[in-house]
């Protein structure tokens, strides 16, 4: 009943597409150009901070894509709205690309600044922790045909998973760790200069547009796939 | 890049090239699954 209803907001996320794909790649230019060469290197770390650029947004859409999932599959289980399985379902592949890409350009940019490509720290630990979770709940989604029960497990994983969340944010004060406290933990007053806030701004918003671009087409392939497999019962009963 | 080209080069590579791949292969399996619906659609209309 809920699928149907949603069927026009799908025709309106058709129309909008073009323009969230234009807007992705404008700002993904512009914020390139400032974070290669708009922006100074760093006095400590010289060019290789240029990787927070790509880093941190993809770190900070990764644990917002998660609070997204925890956030529907709740919704799910209170009131059993499959609409929010589909949301849950169609954020869970980007998040775990944020997170992927989060790990890899850490790691990158762990290896001049730290002199090792990864360490068992909290922070580190705790973000890859975060991509197995994605990865669990995208895996038993496709392992268990009872999709009522896949629903159940999946959305119970995602709900305890969200214990992480705070965890990742919190693990760089709660313990002695090897990568940097936050730079960026009030906006009135952040620890980092205005000529790397705003590229790192404009790449966030950049990757923002990216996830949101992604949402809605993961959002349709979902929504299409619902509606095959209702057309295949009734053709089949 | 004062002698980190090849790590920040590598970073830039990565994000850009595992996002578009990522965009790419969603948007093809868009309109592969709408192809499927359009053929459905038209067989359960004929099957009733």
């Amino acid at each position: 009943m809920y699928l149907k209803l949603k069927k026009s907001y799908f025709d309106v996320l058709d129309r909008f597409t073009p323009f969230l794909i234009i807007m992705t790649i404008v700002s993904f230019i512009i914020g390139s150009y400032f974070a290669l060469y708009g922006s100074p290197p760093d006095y400590i770390q010289g060019d290789s901070m240029r990787i927070m650029y790509v880093h941190v947004p993809s770190a900070w859409w990764a644990l917002m894509s998660y609070s997204v999932l925890a956030v529907s599959c709740t919704i799910w289980f209170i009131t059993r709205n499959p609409f929010f399985n589909l949301i849950a379902k169609s954020i869970a592949p980007i998040g775990a690309v944020f997170t992927l890409i989060a790990l890899v350009t850490g790691s990158i940019w762990g290896k001049p600044t730290w002199g090792v490509w990864w360490v068992w720290d909290a922070r580190l630990t705790s973000m890859l922790l975060l991509f197995f979770l994605y990865l669990a709940y995208i895996f038993l989604w496709q392992a268990i045909s009872n999709k009522d029960l896949a629903s159940k497990i999946s959305a119970a994983l995602a709900m305890i998973g969200f214990i992480n969340v705070p965890i990742i944010k919190f693990s760089v004060d709660w313990w002695n760790t090897l990568h940097q406290p936050a730079s960026i933990s009030k906006l009135s007053s952040p620890s980092i200069d205005e000529s790397m806030l705003i590229p790192l701004f404009i790449m966030a918003f950049a990757s923002l547009c990216f996830l949101i671009t992604m949402f809605s087409v993961r959002l349709r392939i979902e929504f299409i796939e619902s509606r095959i497999s209702r057309l295949r019962q009734k053709i089949y009963d | 890049m004062g002698g980190y080209g090849f790590y920040v080069w590598s970073s830039y590579i990565i994000f850009f090239v595992t996002i578009s791949y990522v965009f790419i292969v969603n948007l093809m399996k868009l309109n592969e699954k709408k192809k499927k619906l359009i053929n459905l659609e038209k067989h359960s209309d004929q099957s009733s």
